[in-house]
Order: structure tokens, then C-alpha cells, then sequence
């Protein structure tokens, strides 16, 4: 990864992302359940990830694929907006 | 056996077909693979022990018998559905049915490498040989992707071979790695990178897993970032669209409703002619009794009544499957969660609840989509409440005695019928998502594929294996049951009544007098005195008098208690019998109607009053929305819960439900002074 970034941004909910810029996943705090059906899609720590629609559900581009995934649990998503230059999004 | 048996026989290892499973990511065209593959030798099975439902075949290649046994889809091998638990089971040979399978065809999309590379991660790992089929490798190449598959079969360990399962392109090289691997089976063991070596050492034990996953797909696929699915963004911006969204999906739906009724009309009718002409050609081979009467009314008849609604059921899953494969289901569900979370249903519940309105039991089997148990089980419990095909002529008699010249009126009570069933099912949803089945709506995650074409043989397949579940799930049971029913309104047998007696003399005075048409319509009322004291004294007319004391209330004579009783298997029934219970005739009722409506409409009782009361039709319409008079529903529900405890809730709390809000109808109608 680049390593001419200064401060990593600070982690932010899913819901909250821009739209269309490349982020990458911090932490998921959900239920076991949840969080392995977010994993087995996907959505874990370190993987990258795009806001492509909001509203709730709203649309997410992980690993090539679009998801929908409910508010509440994207909401329990940080994700950290990644560096232009180093994300080949 | 004999004991040289043993030695004749060829090694159990070549005799033996070999085990072949076919796995991959759902919408990765596992099952058009499978159905290119094994052609129309496909049987539809369950997994032992679940209702989980495979499609398996055997064919010949390689001078070897290959059992090939298609996989509900995965996305990993830890299971987050019961569907997915039982595919990785059946893999893994871990399972109660378990032995290992031979070969593992892994199914990827080529449009979709990165993803589907993902589950290859882990199948890999095991130690069964694995084949790699990038299907839908046409249209891969029309987006401009290219995969290289030999470097990917050389970093993956294990065959790779591009195919069309739509085209066929690629199903020959296909087959011959196949018959290679089942040659070898014994002796490969696929190997993969130790990058994956290290599960544990992350937070998440999946990241090296998608790095790796990533790494290895960016290397050996050109022109990564093409144009792909642009088109289905695009279509996407209207069909997922808040509002958009919701117009199209309700006019899909408009569209399926339309075609269910629309083209399954003409079908329906010459099934039902055709139940019709058997009974008419069996009751001429029979003797007049109680034999003929059994296989006529009972058998035929009973059977002819669930089969007739077999074309509206195959529209359904005909159009449902269509839309599956297009990709157009996730949508739905997406569009719908928000709304069905209000109530505390996942969105994926919507399109059942939706089936029901043609029928509750292919609805109650395609809530295996529901990823939660108890999400699935309210959505099962609910599903009934729905007006279903099933409900339309009780609606049709009853409204037309509510209002015989106002068809506005009739239109609206009509659409009405409708919503209460609605109301009722979420009401239900919304209740005992607070009381029995507590718990949060599991959160939607949920893949969006790519559109594409559907393929109308997968669907056309999937239509006749559902069809064939519905034809066995409820056609044994309504056999019984409309056997059953049959006894109780035959027995015990009682003498004609001396009016029909006097018809039937008067009958045949006229026939003297060279009058035929007067004579048989004569000889037609006397039968329909006597059916109607036949019916009146059997068991079914007894038990219709006893249950009036409780049926009074909701402004009920014991003529309907009986056509209640009647048609607790299936609730179409109730018009028919009110047709034999007023001296109509089941027969003459269904060729003109309204000769039923004016004979109930006329009908008394003890007191001179009419029977059919506004206060009553509206309590009888209500009755009929809402209760459960349909067994083969609860077996249905039995099977897909696996228990009789929530076959036997649903029938007691949809029984209560109708009873209770047929009673506050007529009282509160009473009360207002309608009736």
C-alpha cells in the first residue's frame, strides 16, 4: 500500500461514505450472524469497498459484485475513505 | 447372491457410478450447467432428512456412469442458510448422507472471476479432486474480459475449462476432464498456495483468503476494469430506485397476476371437462351405489378439485423462475425490505406472500429463500391468510347474494376481500413478531447479479419439478381427505323422502304423456330432493347441526355448518354443497349460477326469516377470508416446518381468527341495524 499517506482518515460508518470513492473496511461490529454474512460477501476488515447508491437498503460494489445491504447493518460498517493514488478503483 | 459372485464381478471402483457434485455461487449457472450437462434424465430429490431439494441425474461417459448431483448455491463453505448448510454437508461427505463425492465440478462465473474465486479458495482445500468450469464464458469475451485459463488451471492446481452451459461451447472438453478426473480421482489431491496456510493470524481469518483470491484474479484476467455490467447499473438506476423501483416491481407483479388468470383459464377448464368426462365414463361402467359414488364424487371429483388449479401454479413458478433467472428476484426483495420491515418481515418474504394469492402452498415452499427461521416461519404461518385462487368462487356466490345488481358495489366488496386477507397476514406478522416468535428481521445482505437473459429451459425445469412437489404434497392428502369427506356426507344412508318419491312418480306420468324434456326435468328435481335429504341426514348434516349452537352467533343456519364442514379440506367445496343442501344440485348450480343465488336468496328459516341476511353475508365472506379451510396447507406447513406443533397452530389461530371477526361482523352489523 502507498506509504506517502499522512493521517489514515478517520473510520467512518458505511452509511455515512461518499458516493463512488474507494474505501476500505476497518472494523465490523454486527451479531456473529451478521458479521459472517457480510464476511462470506465480502465486507471484512482490510477489503475494499464503494458506496454506489444510498438509501436503505442501499447499494454497495464489493469484490466485483453489487450488494444490497440494509442501513442498520451498514451502519455497523467502519469503513475508512482510501487514497486515490493508491486504490486502483 | 451366489458365492461366486464376488469374484466375477469388476472392482466395486469401476462398477460403481461415480459421484460427481456440482457447486458454486448462486447465480453462477450451476443449474443450467447441470440441466446442459444431464439433459432431461434429471430427478428432483431431497436431502435425507430435510427439505432441502436437489436435482440429481446419471450419465454415461467415458465407458463410466456418472452420478451427477447439483448443490444448492454457496457462497463459502460456512454456512449462514439451512440450504447452505446441507450443500456443504453434501460436499464434504460430512453430513448424515454422507460419503465424499468423486469429483467436485466447481461452477464460476467468468463475468465475476474474483468473487467466485472465493469459494474455489476453500474447496481446494479439500481433499477432493476438483474441476473448474468457468461458465458463461461468452459473455464474459462480449465485455471484453479475457481469462487465461491454462495459467489459472497451473496456480490453482486443478483442470480449468471455459463453457457456455447456454450455448453448449466448452461441454465436450468439459466431459473429457471429467471422465480424466474420475480416472485419477484416487491418486490427485489438489494442492494451493500456502499463502493460504494462515488463517489465523488476522483479525478476520477471510482476509488472506480475499488477497489472495484478488492477487490470483487480477493475474490471469485482462482488461480488468471493461465495461463491466454497465448495463446492469444502468438498468439498475430504475429498477432499485426508491419510487422507480416500486412502480416496476408492482407492475411485474400486475403482469404475473394477469397471466395466471388470463392463461390459466382455458387450461383449467379442460382439466376440470376432463375430470368431468372421466367421471361421466367411470359412472357408466360402475353400477349405481355407493362404489360409483365414492370413485365419482370422492375420488375423481376430490382430485379434479386441487389438479384443476395445477396451471395457475405452473404459471406462477414458470414466471417466478423466468425472473429469478434474470437476475429481476434480488431486486424485488431489495425494493420491498423497507416496506416488509415495518412489520417485521425481511423483503425476501414479499414475493411468497404475493404467490399466495394464487395458492398458499407453492407460496409456503418458496419461502426457503428466507434466510431466517423464525422470519420464515411467520411468513409460512401467515401465507394462508391470503385470497387464494381457492377463494374466488365462495367470494363470487357470496357477493353476488350481497349485492345481485350492483356491480360497483360487488367490485368494491371484491377488491375488499382482498385487502382484509392482507390487513390479517400482516396484522398476524406484526403480532407475533412480538409475542411467540420474538426477535430483530435479519438485516438484508444481499447480491445483486448482473441481469442477463434468462433461460427458458432451466425455468421450464424448474417449473415441472415444483409442479410435481405440489401434485405429490397435496394430491395424496386431498385423495384421503376427499374420501373421508365423501363418507361423511354418504353415511349413514337414509330412505328417500316421500317428495321425491311423488317427483319421480309425476316424472314418469309425464314421460307417459310423450313430454321427455318435462319428464327429465322431473326426474332431475327429484334427485335433487333426494341428494338434498341425503345430505341433510348424514353424518356431515348431523355434525352441521351440532355445531349450529356455536355457528348462531356469526348468523349461521346448520345448512352452512354443514357446507363448513364440508369444505374444511378444501374451501371451493362450500359452493357446491349449499348447492345440494338447497335443493339446487351441485350440477345445474355450476351451469347457471344465479339458480343457486335465487334459491338462496329465497331460503328461510324456522321463523320465516331469510337466511341469507346482509349481516350474514358479510359474516360468511369474512369466515371465508380468514379461515384455514384448506388441509392440504397444513401439511405443507408440517413438511417445511418440520413439525405438526406449527401445522396444528396455523389452523387453530387462523380458525380463531375467522371465527372472532365473523362474530364482531354480524354482531356489530346487527347492532347498526343491517341485516
Amino acid at each position: 500500500m502507498n506509504t506517502t499517506l499522512s493521517a489514515p482518515p478517520v473510520p467512518i460508518p458505511l452509511d455515512t461514505l461518499p458516493l463512488g470513492v474507494c474505501a476500505i473496511v476497518h472494523h465490523v461490529d454486527a451479531s456473529d450472524d451478521d458479521m459472517r454474512r457480510l464476511m462470506t460477501l465480502g465486507i471484512c476488515a482490510g477489503r475494499r469497498l464503494e458506496l454506489i447508491q444510498r438509501g436503505d437498503p442501499m447499494i454497495l460494489r464489493v469484490f466485483g459484485t453489487r450488494l444490497g445491504v440494509s442501513r442498520r447493518l451498514a451502519a455497523r460498517v467502519l469503513a475508512q475513505v482510501c487514497d486515490h493514488v493508491a486504490c486502483p478503483h | 447372491m451366489s458365492a461366486e459372485a464376488p469374484q466375477l464381478a469388476p472392482p466395486p471402483s469401476a462398477r460403481r457410478p461415480a459421484r460427481i457434485v456440482l457447486l458454486g455461487n448462486p447465480n453462477a449457472g450451476k443449474t443450467t450447467l447441470f440441466n446442459a450437462l444431464t439433459g432431461l434424465r434429471a430427478k428432483t430429490a431431497n436431502f435425507p432428512g430435510t427439505t432441502v431439494t436437489h436435482r440429481m441425474g446419471t450419465i454415461e461417459s467415458g465407458g463410466r456412469s456418472l452420478h451427477l448431483v447439483d448443490l444448492p448455491g454457496m457462497y463459502s463453505l460456512q454456512p449462514t442458510t439451512p440450504e447452505e448448510r446441507v450443500a456443504v454437508e453434501a460436499f464434504l461427505g460430512s453430513g448424515p448422507h454422507g460419503t465424499k463425492p468423486d469429483v467436485a465440478i466447481l461452477v464460476a462465473d467468468a463475468t465475476n472471476l474474483e468473487r467466485n474465486l472465493f469459494l474455489a479458495s476453500q474447496v481446494l482445500e479439500q481433499d477432493i479432486p476438483v474441476l473448474l468450469a468457468l461458465n458463461m464464458i461468452d459473455v464474459a469475451e462480449a465485455e471484453g474480459l479475457h481469462i487465461d485459463a491454462g495459467g489459472l488451471a497451473r496456480e490453482l492446481g486443478c483442470p480449468v475449462v471455459p463453457v457456455s452451459a447456454r450455448t453448449g461451447r466448452g461441454l465436450d472438453t468439459l466431459l473429457a476432464a471429467l471422465d480424466e478426473a474420475v480416472q485419477k480421482s484416487a491418486t490427485r489431491i489438489p494442492i494451493i498456495q500456502n499463502a493460504l496456510a494462515c488463517t489465523a493470524c488476522s483479525s478476520c481469518p477471510f482476509q488472506n483468503r480475499y488477497t489472495w483470491t484478488e492477487t490470483v484474479a487480477a493475474r490471469h484476467l485482462k482488461s480488468h476494469r471493461a465495461a463491466r455490467g454497465r448495463k446492469t447499473e444502468a438498468i439498475d438506476r430504475v429498477l432499485t430506485h426508491p419510487v422507480g423501483g416500486m412502480v416496476a416491481f408492482f407492475s411485474v407483479m400486475a403482469l404475473m397476476f394477469y397471466l395466471i388468470f388470463q392463461l390459466a383459464t382455458l387450461p383449467m377448464d379442460l382439466i376440470d371437462h376432463l375430470f368431468v368426462t372421466i367421471g361421466n365414463h367411470v359412472s357408466a361402467w360402475i353400477p349405481e351405489g355407493d362404489l360409483q359414488s365414492l370413485v365419482v364424487n370422492g375420488i375423481i371429483g376430490g382430485v379434479g378439485g386441487i389438479l384443476v388449479f395445477l396451471p395457475q401454479i405452473c404459471i406462477l413458478f414458470f414466471f417466478l423462475a423466468l425472473l429469478e433467472d434474470t437476475g429481476y428476484l434480488a431486486r424485488a426483495a431489495f425494493v420491498m425490505d423497507r416496506l416488509m420491515r415495518r412489520i417485521g418481515l425481511p423483503g425476501k418474504a414479499f414475493v411468497p406472500l404475493l404467490s399466495a394469492h394464487a395458492c398458499a402452498i407453492p407460496a409456503i415452499m418458496a419461502t426457503r429463500v428466507i434466510e431466517d427461521r423464525r422470519d420464515r416461519l411467520i411468513t409460512i404461518l401467515i401465507a394462508p391468510l391470503m385470497t387464494c385462487s381457492a377463494r374466488i368462487p365462495v367470494y363470487t356466490m357470496v357477493i353476488a347474494l350481497l349485492f345481485p345488481s350492483r356491480p360497483g358495489l360487488a367490485a368494491m366488496t371484491f377488491l375488499g376481500a382482498y385487502g382484509v386477507g392482507i390487513a390479517a397476514g400482516l396484522l398476524s406478522a406484526f403480532v407475533m413478531k412480538r409475542t411467540i416468535l420474538p426477535g430483530e428481521t435479519r438485516a438484508l445482505v444481499l447480491e445483486l447479479p448482473n441481469y442477463r437473459f434468462p433461460s427458458i429451459r432451466t425455468s421450464f425445469l424448474h417449473m415441472y419439478d415444483q409442479a410435481r412437489m405440489f401434485v405429490r404434497q397435496a394430491g395424496t392428502l386431498i385423495l384421503f381427505i376427499s374420501i373421508l369427506l365423501w363418507g361423511l356426507a354418504t353415511y349413514p344412508k337414509s330412505e328417500a323422502p316421500p317428495e321425491a318419491e311423488a317427483l319421480q312418480a309425476q316424472a314418469a306420468a309425464v314421460a307417459e304423456t310423450g313430454d321427455a324434456e318435462r319428464a327429465a326435468a322431473l326426474e332431475a328435481e327429484a334427485t335433487y330432493v333426494a341428494d338434498q335429504h341425503a345430505l341433510a341426514h348424514s353424518l356431515a348434516g348431523r355434525i352441521g347441526h351440532w355445531i349450529e349452537p356455536v355457528l348462531a352467533p356469526l348468523g349461521f343456519n346448520w345448512q352452512i355448518g354443514i357446507g363448513i364442514v364440508t369444505s374444511f379440506a378444501a374451501r371451493e367445496v362450500i359452493v357446491s354443497t349449499l348447492a345440494v343442501v338447497y335443493g339446487v344440485g351441485s350440477d345445474r348450480a355450476e351451469e347457471e349460477p344465479t339458480s343457486l343465488h335465487d334459491s338462496l336468496r329465497s331460503a328461510r328459516r324456522a321463523d320465516g326469516s331469510p337466511v341469507f341476511t346482509t349481516a350474514t353475508g358479510f359474516s360468511l365472506l369474512v369466515f371465508y377470508i380468514l379461515a384455514a379451510q384448506c388441509l392440504p396447507t397444513q401439511a405443507v406447513t408440517r413438511k417445511e416446518t418440520g413439525s405438526w406443533k406449527w401445522a396444528a397452530f396455523q389452523l387453530i389461530y387462523m380458525t380463531v381468527l375467522a371465527y372472532a371477526a365473523s362474530l364482531v361482523t354480524y354482531q356489530a352489523l346487527r347492532a347498526f341495524g343491517i341485516s
